[in-house]
């Protein structure tokens, strides 16, 4: 039978993680997801705009409006995007690592280095030109509960996964 | 121990039968409709030709892949792996090293049932392929492949003491009126969507064919005026009683013979009128115990009980054990077996009661909102629709508010909740993934959190915690997962 130490725990005693001090992302990332947004915008409103032009199913005169519209709608979702860049951030504890992000509905994820499964580098187009990359850090617990962090350096992103892959190869030897 | 190896071998020779009706079956399922207009048209006597041509090519295809496929299928257990040799053309062979294996599932269709063999599911963890099957094996076969795989993996895991004859305890067994009562207590919206669906489908065909014109014709039109109102309840009566007689039969050819039982470390699920499933569940690999009551089977004193299993991709029906009509001391047997040491709880709260607050405000805007057309159009009678929404809106949040409730300890995560009927999720704190804290503008204003622990079959949130206390939990659930040995999985 194995001998079970099991010392009682003492909550004051536990590591706390402060929510302060994080990481904040590389600034082209502000550049990076402004620029995506933007391309994301001006693909689906061209789409949507020919499809109005075509088709008219809105009476003329809304449709004269329908330009400020789409302008309007456009800067409030890239000024949110701008905004949520800043609330963006992570941190990296012994044992642990963790990423927050949010303004107006906010979250923080932390992962344990001993339940990552593995670890991934992905660059989108933009991320390319602007040399960054995100860090994927898959558990598994299915989506909702892995990590990603976007707008790293290509070379921090790659450093960061070595590490990690060293801390996940190192915990199964043990 | 005896190691038991299987040598290289094929199914069993009956197995082209099943593999020939399961062929058949794909076909009819993915060529549904263009058989159907190659069937119709044309003049009777030339149809049954083609029936016969149509029906003679499909067979002599599905024998001829059925056979090549048999003679081209090879399993066999070697060094604590299974090996899967298949295909014809392209030729794979899948080694499946124990340790990776979730479960072995036997399942059982009429035709198996006829020749008593199995076909063999083998659930196992990864994100690629997730299961393999083997069509049909002789019941003594099917035994001896899931023995040699659970014996050599309770082994190589737990060093288990040898058993040679496993008593497994039986822990749930439905009689067929047990049965009958579960049909009576479970969902029957659902049966009544179906009916409904139904019955709308047919509306439109009668509409069509213009047969409510013919009707009219052969009816006096008085008489159908008068009856309209008894027609509209004996109507609604009829439908009712016809989606509560669906429920039962669903849950009769579902559950038929429902039997739970224990043996060493594993739970043994069994089920099905026309197909026979057995599924088979390690306790290591359950991660997350459930029960759900609803209204209805409250008054039966019914719960459902799911024994979540690990999957990479998202958790699917077929991952999960579900019980259906548990009693309370059955669930306890359940829990004392997959839970044995008991453990200090460290927080044991309720949620903040912004929680009640938030969601009376959000059932009084909801209601508003649906009032406003109403109002408009001066229609006041429809305002009874948003009052109902408000008052079922209230009374709902109440009774959720009240029964929300979480316990976290050093070995278990419990929380409890339920709007009219009642929820429980208890896992292991070592079985946790990862954490996460999220707030909305309202939550975040107000210093409060919802806490979403994330596990390898699904996620429990508590909502409306403290902030302080949210963060207090996750580090010590983070703590508790760093400072295991204990493998997850």
């Amino acid at each position: 039978m194995v001998n079970f130490e099991n010392p009682e725990i003492h909550l004051t005693d536990l590591p706390v993680l402060s929510e302060e001090k994080f990481l904040p992302l590389e600034s082209a990332y502000l550049t990076v997801s402004v620029i995506s947004r933007l391309l994301s915008l001006l693909f689906v409103f061209t789409a949507f705009y020919i499809g109005m032009h075509t088709f008219r199913v809105m009476p003329e005169e809304y449709f004269k409006l329908l330009p400020f519209g789409i302008i309007g709608f456009s800067v409030l979702s890239l000024s949110l995007v701008a905004i949520g860049v800043r609330f963006k951030g992570y941190k990296i504890r012994a044992k642990d690592i963790h990423y927050k992000r949010g303004w107006i509905s906010r979250s923080l994820t932390s992962v344990p280095f001993n339940r990552i499964q593995h670890v991934e580098i992905a660059q989108g187009m933009v991320d390319r030109w602007m040399g960054l990359a995100t860090l994927k850090v898959y558990t598994a617990g299915g989506s909702q509960s892995d990590l990603s962090i976007p707008g790293l350096t290509y070379a921090k992103a790659s450093k960061l996964r070595q590490f990690l892959l060293q801390k996940i190869g190192s915990d199964e030897e043990e | 121990m005896k190691r038991s190896n299987i040598p290289r071998q094929r199914q069993s020779p009956l197995a082209i039968l099943i593999i020939i009706s399961r062929i058949l079956i794909n076909m009819i399922r993915q060529l549904g409709v263009v058989i159907v207009i190659f069937l119709l048209g044309g003049n009777i006597s030339e149809r049954l030709d083609r029936y016969a041509a149509f029906g003679f090519a499909i067979l002599a295809f599905a024998v001829i892949r059925a056979i090549v496929t048999y003679f081209r299928f090879y399993y066999s257990v070697a060094n604590e792996e299974l090996t899967i040799e298949r295909g014809f053309l392209s030729k794979s062979r899948t080694t499946i090293p124990f340790d990776r294996i979730q479960a072995v599932d036997f399942d059982q269709s009429p035709i198996h049932r006829i020749f008593d063999l199995v076909k063999v599911v083998i659930n196992t963890a990864g994100t690629g392929g997730d299961e393999v099957t083997i069509s049909a094996l002789t019941r003594a076969k099917a035994e001896e492949l899931k023995q040699s795989i659970l014996q050599q993996k309770s082994t190589s895991e737990l060093a288990v003491e040898e058993a040679d004859i496993l008593t497994p305890e039986t822990i749930v067994k439905h009689s067929l009126l047990d049965l009958v009562k579960i049909g009576l207590a479970s969902n029957h919206f659902r049966s009544f969507m179906i009916i409904v669906g139904f019955a709308f489908w047919i509306f439109q065909q009668a509409e069509e064919a213009q047969l409510w014109e013919r009707l009219k014709a052969l009816l006096p039109e008085a008489q159908v005026m008068t009856s309209n109102v008894t027609l509209m309840v004996v109507l609604f009566l009829a439908v009712v009683t016809a989606s509560i007689l669906i429920s039962i039969i669903v849950t009769l050819t579902r559950f038929y013979g429902l039997k739970l039982s224990r043996i060493e470390d594993r739970f043994q699920l069994s089920h099905g009128l026309l197909n026979t499933r057995q599924f088979t569940a390690k306790d290591q690999k359950i991660q997350l115990f459930t029960t759900v009551q609803t209204w209805l089977q409250k008054q039966f004193d019914y719960f459902t009980i799911s024994l979540k299993q690990a999957s990479s991709q998202m958790v699917r029906t077929k991952k999960s054990l579900l019980i259906p009509g548990s009693r309370r001391d059955q669930i306890a047997n359940v829990v004392a077996a997959l839970f044995p040491r008991e453990s200090k709880t460290y927080f044991d709260g309720k949620v903040s009661k912004y929680y009640l607050r938030y969601h009376i405000r959000n059932t009084i805007i909801i209601g508003l909102v649906v009032m406003v057309p109403a109002l408009v159009t001066k229609l006041y009678p429809y305002l009874i629709f948003g009052v109902l929404i408000i008052i079922f809106g209230i009374v709902g949040s109440l009774l959720s508010y009240r029964k929300l409730r979480y316990q976290v300890g050093e070995n278990l995560i419990k929380i409890q909740g339920g709007t009219f009927g009642g929820k429980l999720a208890v896992l292991e704190s070592y079985k946790v993934q990862s954490v996460s804290l999220s707030a909305n503008v309202y939550q975040w204003r107000r210093k409060l959190n919802n806490l979403r622990i994330h596990t390898a079959s699904g996620t429990v949130s508590i909502p409306f915690v403290e902030q302080k206390k949210a963060r207090e939990i996750r580090d010590f659930l983070l703590y508790q997962i760093q400072n295991t040995k204990k493998p997850w999985m």
